[in-house]
Protein backbone atom coordinates (compact mmCIF):
# COMPACT_ATOMS: atom_id res chain seq x y z
CA UNK A 1 0.00 0.00 0.00
CA UNK A 2 1.21 3.32 -0.89
CA UNK A 3 1.05 6.10 1.34
CA UNK A 4 2.32 9.73 2.16
CA UNK A 5 1.86 10.90 5.29
CA UNK A 6 2.48 15.19 5.11
CA UNK A 7 3.67 14.62 1.58
CA UNK A 8 5.97 11.91 2.67
CA UNK A 9 6.31 8.77 1.40
CA UNK A 10 5.38 6.55 4.18
CA UNK A 11 7.77 3.94 3.45
CA UNK A 12 10.24 6.82 4.98
CA UNK A 13 8.89 7.05 8.38
CA UNK A 14 10.75 4.51 10.53
CA UNK A 15 7.34 4.44 12.72
CA UNK A 16 5.93 0.81 13.72
CA UNK A 17 5.60 -1.35 16.62
CA UNK A 18 8.10 -4.19 17.79
CA UNK A 19 7.04 -6.96 19.45
CA UNK A 20 9.07 -8.25 22.15
CA UNK A 21 9.15 -12.00 21.81
CA UNK A 22 10.30 -13.31 24.68
CA UNK A 23 7.38 -11.32 26.45
CA UNK A 24 4.25 -11.83 23.79
CA UNK A 25 2.13 -14.68 24.90
CA UNK A 26 0.53 -14.78 21.51
CA UNK A 27 -2.69 -13.71 23.28
CA UNK A 28 -3.91 -12.35 19.93
CA UNK A 29 -5.17 -8.54 21.69
CA UNK A 30 -3.11 -6.52 19.11
CA UNK A 31 -4.63 -9.08 16.08
CA UNK A 32 -8.04 -7.36 17.31
CA UNK A 33 -7.12 -4.29 17.95
CA UNK A 34 -5.31 -2.91 14.84
CA UNK A 35 -7.46 -2.48 12.03
CA UNK A 36 -5.13 -2.53 9.49
CA UNK A 37 -3.06 -5.13 9.45
CA UNK A 38 0.08 -4.48 11.07
CA UNK A 39 0.33 -7.53 12.99
CA UNK A 40 -0.08 -11.47 12.60
CA UNK A 41 0.27 -14.51 14.36
CA UNK A 42 4.17 -16.33 14.52
CA UNK A 43 4.97 -19.46 15.47
CA UNK A 44 6.57 -18.65 18.41
CA UNK A 45 5.03 -15.15 18.82
CA UNK A 46 3.55 -12.03 16.78
CA UNK A 47 4.74 -10.24 14.44
CA UNK A 48 4.73 -7.57 12.80
CA UNK A 49 4.14 -8.07 9.16
CA UNK A 50 2.78 -4.92 7.80
CA UNK A 51 4.77 -1.87 9.46
CA UNK A 52 4.10 0.84 6.86
CA UNK A 53 -0.04 0.07 7.58
CA UNK A 54 0.41 1.19 11.21
CA UNK A 55 -0.98 5.18 11.57
CA UNK A 56 2.16 7.45 12.08
CA UNK A 57 2.26 8.28 15.99
CA UNK A 58 -0.22 5.55 16.66
CA UNK A 59 0.80 3.63 19.79
CA UNK A 60 -2.28 2.44 21.12
CA UNK A 61 -1.83 -1.40 20.70
CA UNK A 62 1.18 -1.06 22.76
CA UNK A 63 -1.33 0.77 25.60
CA UNK A 64 -3.27 -2.03 24.84
CA UNK A 65 -1.15 -5.16 25.55
CA UNK A 66 -1.50 -7.32 28.50
CA UNK A 67 2.17 -8.18 28.47
CA UNK A 68 3.66 -4.98 27.68
CA UNK A 69 5.55 -6.63 24.74
CA UNK A 70 5.00 -3.96 21.67
CA UNK A 71 7.10 -0.77 21.88
CA UNK A 72 7.65 2.26 19.69
CA UNK A 73 9.97 4.63 18.95
CA UNK A 74 9.55 7.68 21.45
CA UNK A 75 7.36 10.57 20.28
CA UNK A 76 10.61 12.89 20.59
CA UNK A 77 12.45 10.99 17.84
CA UNK A 78 9.22 11.08 15.21
CA UNK A 79 9.21 14.75 15.84
CA UNK A 80 12.70 15.30 14.43
CA UNK A 81 12.65 12.63 12.03
CA UNK A 82 9.30 14.12 10.24
CA UNK A 83 11.32 17.83 10.78
CA UNK A 84 14.30 16.40 8.58
CA UNK A 85 11.95 14.64 5.97
CA UNK A 86 9.36 17.44 5.67
CA UNK A 87 12.64 19.74 4.54
CA UNK A 88 13.59 16.93 2.50
CA UNK A 89 10.63 17.14 0.75
CA UNK A 90 10.15 20.62 0.72
CA UNK A 91 13.67 20.97 -0.82
CA UNK A 92 12.45 18.52 -4.23
CA UNK A 93 9.14 20.35 -4.36
CA UNK A 94 11.06 23.51 -5.02
CA UNK A 95 13.27 22.32 -7.43
CA UNK B 1 -30.60 16.18 25.86
CA UNK B 2 -28.12 17.72 23.35
CA UNK B 3 -26.20 16.10 20.50
CA UNK B 4 -22.52 16.66 19.99
CA UNK B 5 -20.58 14.96 17.22
CA UNK B 6 -17.18 14.28 17.94
CA UNK B 7 -14.87 13.01 14.82
CA UNK B 8 -11.37 11.81 15.56
CA UNK B 9 -9.33 11.47 12.48
CA UNK B 10 -6.61 9.26 13.33
CA UNK B 11 -4.30 11.71 12.47
CA UNK B 12 -6.11 11.49 8.82
CA UNK B 13 -3.55 8.99 8.01
CA UNK B 14 -5.36 5.92 9.36
CA UNK B 15 -5.49 3.07 5.83
CA UNK B 16 -9.25 1.87 7.30
CA UNK B 17 -10.45 5.86 6.71
CA UNK B 18 -8.64 6.17 3.37
CA UNK B 19 -12.06 6.47 1.54
CA UNK B 20 -13.52 9.38 3.98
CA UNK B 21 -13.24 12.99 2.83
CA UNK B 22 -13.13 14.36 6.44
CA UNK B 23 -13.47 18.00 5.26
CA UNK B 24 -16.40 16.65 3.42
CA UNK B 25 -17.95 14.50 6.15
CA UNK B 26 -17.38 17.63 8.84
CA UNK B 27 -19.24 20.12 6.55
CA UNK B 28 -22.45 18.06 5.74
CA UNK B 29 -22.70 17.34 9.24
CA UNK B 30 -23.08 20.58 10.22
CA UNK B 31 -24.80 21.38 7.48
CA UNK B 32 -27.16 18.46 7.05
CA UNK B 33 -27.63 16.83 10.61
CA UNK B 34 -29.43 17.79 13.34
CA UNK B 35 -26.47 18.15 15.81
CA UNK B 36 -25.73 20.97 18.31
CA UNK B 37 -22.32 20.76 17.08
CA UNK B 38 -19.47 18.91 15.47
CA UNK B 39 -15.47 18.80 16.53
CA UNK B 40 -12.96 17.30 14.60
CA UNK B 41 -9.94 16.23 16.03
CA UNK B 42 -6.96 14.51 15.03
CA UNK B 43 -6.35 12.22 17.81
CA UNK B 44 -9.22 11.69 20.47
CA UNK B 45 -7.68 8.83 21.96
CA UNK B 46 -3.90 10.48 23.02
CA UNK B 47 -3.53 13.48 25.76
CA UNK B 48 -4.10 16.17 23.32
CA UNK B 49 -7.75 14.75 22.71
CA UNK B 50 -8.20 13.79 26.27
CA UNK B 51 -7.49 17.68 27.53
CA UNK B 52 -10.15 18.58 25.03
CA UNK B 53 -12.17 16.23 26.17
CA UNK B 54 -11.91 17.60 29.77
CA UNK B 55 -12.81 20.87 29.00
CA UNK B 56 -15.53 20.06 26.67
CA UNK B 57 -17.71 16.97 27.98
CA UNK B 58 -20.66 17.83 30.25
CA UNK B 59 -23.60 16.25 31.36
CA UNK B 60 -26.73 16.62 29.68
CA UNK B 61 -24.90 16.10 26.14
CA UNK B 62 -24.95 12.75 24.09
CA UNK B 63 -21.45 12.68 22.55
CA UNK B 64 -21.62 10.67 19.28
CA UNK B 65 -18.08 9.59 18.52
CA UNK B 66 -16.82 8.76 14.93
CA UNK B 67 -13.72 6.97 15.33
CA UNK B 68 -12.42 3.29 15.02
CA UNK B 69 -14.47 0.42 16.08
CA UNK B 70 -16.61 0.55 19.06
CA UNK B 71 -14.57 -1.66 21.40
CA UNK B 72 -10.93 0.07 20.95
CA UNK B 73 -12.98 3.15 21.06
CA UNK B 74 -14.41 2.09 23.98
CA UNK B 75 -11.06 1.37 25.27
CA UNK B 76 -9.60 4.58 24.43
CA UNK B 77 -11.61 7.03 24.90
CA UNK B 78 -12.62 5.74 28.91
CA UNK B 79 -10.04 8.21 30.54
CA UNK B 80 -11.26 10.80 28.33
CA UNK B 81 -14.93 10.74 29.87
CA UNK B 82 -12.99 9.60 33.76
CA UNK B 83 -11.42 13.10 33.32
CA UNK B 84 -14.52 15.12 32.34
CA UNK B 85 -16.27 13.88 34.91
CA UNK B 86 -18.81 12.22 32.59
CA UNK B 87 -20.32 8.56 32.34
CA UNK B 88 -20.04 7.34 29.07
CA UNK B 89 -23.15 4.70 29.43
CA UNK B 90 -25.73 7.72 29.64
CA UNK B 91 -23.26 10.35 27.72
CA UNK B 92 -21.37 8.28 24.83
CA UNK B 93 -22.85 6.61 21.22
CA UNK B 94 -20.31 5.36 19.14
CA UNK B 95 -20.01 4.91 15.42
CA UNK B 96 -16.71 3.10 13.96
CA UNK B 97 -15.65 4.60 10.31
CA UNK B 98 -12.97 1.72 9.31
CA UNK B 99 -13.57 0.76 6.44
CA UNK B 100 -16.12 3.20 5.14
CA UNK B 101 -17.34 5.71 2.99
CA UNK B 102 -18.10 9.02 3.81
CA UNK B 103 -21.97 8.31 2.16
CA UNK B 104 -21.70 4.72 4.35
CA UNK B 105 -20.52 7.21 7.75
CA UNK B 106 -23.01 10.29 6.89
CA UNK B 107 -26.20 7.59 6.85
CA UNK B 108 -24.90 5.77 9.89
CA UNK B 109 -24.75 9.14 12.10
CA UNK B 110 -28.10 10.36 10.63
CA UNK B 111 -29.87 7.11 11.72
CA UNK B 112 -27.71 7.47 15.39
CA UNK B 113 -29.19 11.31 15.49
CA UNK B 114 -32.55 9.29 15.14
CA UNK B 115 -32.15 6.90 17.69
CA UNK B 116 -31.18 9.87 19.88
CA UNK B 117 -34.11 11.52 19.47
Amino acid sequence: MSQRYMNIPREEIPWYPTVDAELCTSCGNCLGFCANGVFAQGEQAVEVVSPYNCVVGCDACAKDCPSGAISFPSKEELVQKLRELRLKYAEKQER
Amino acid sequence: MKKAVLICTCSFACPSMKDISFGELTERIRLELPQDYVVLHPRICEANGENLMEDLLKPGVKYITLACKEEKQRKLLRDGFQRAGVPMDENWHPISISFKTTEQVLAELTKALEEEK
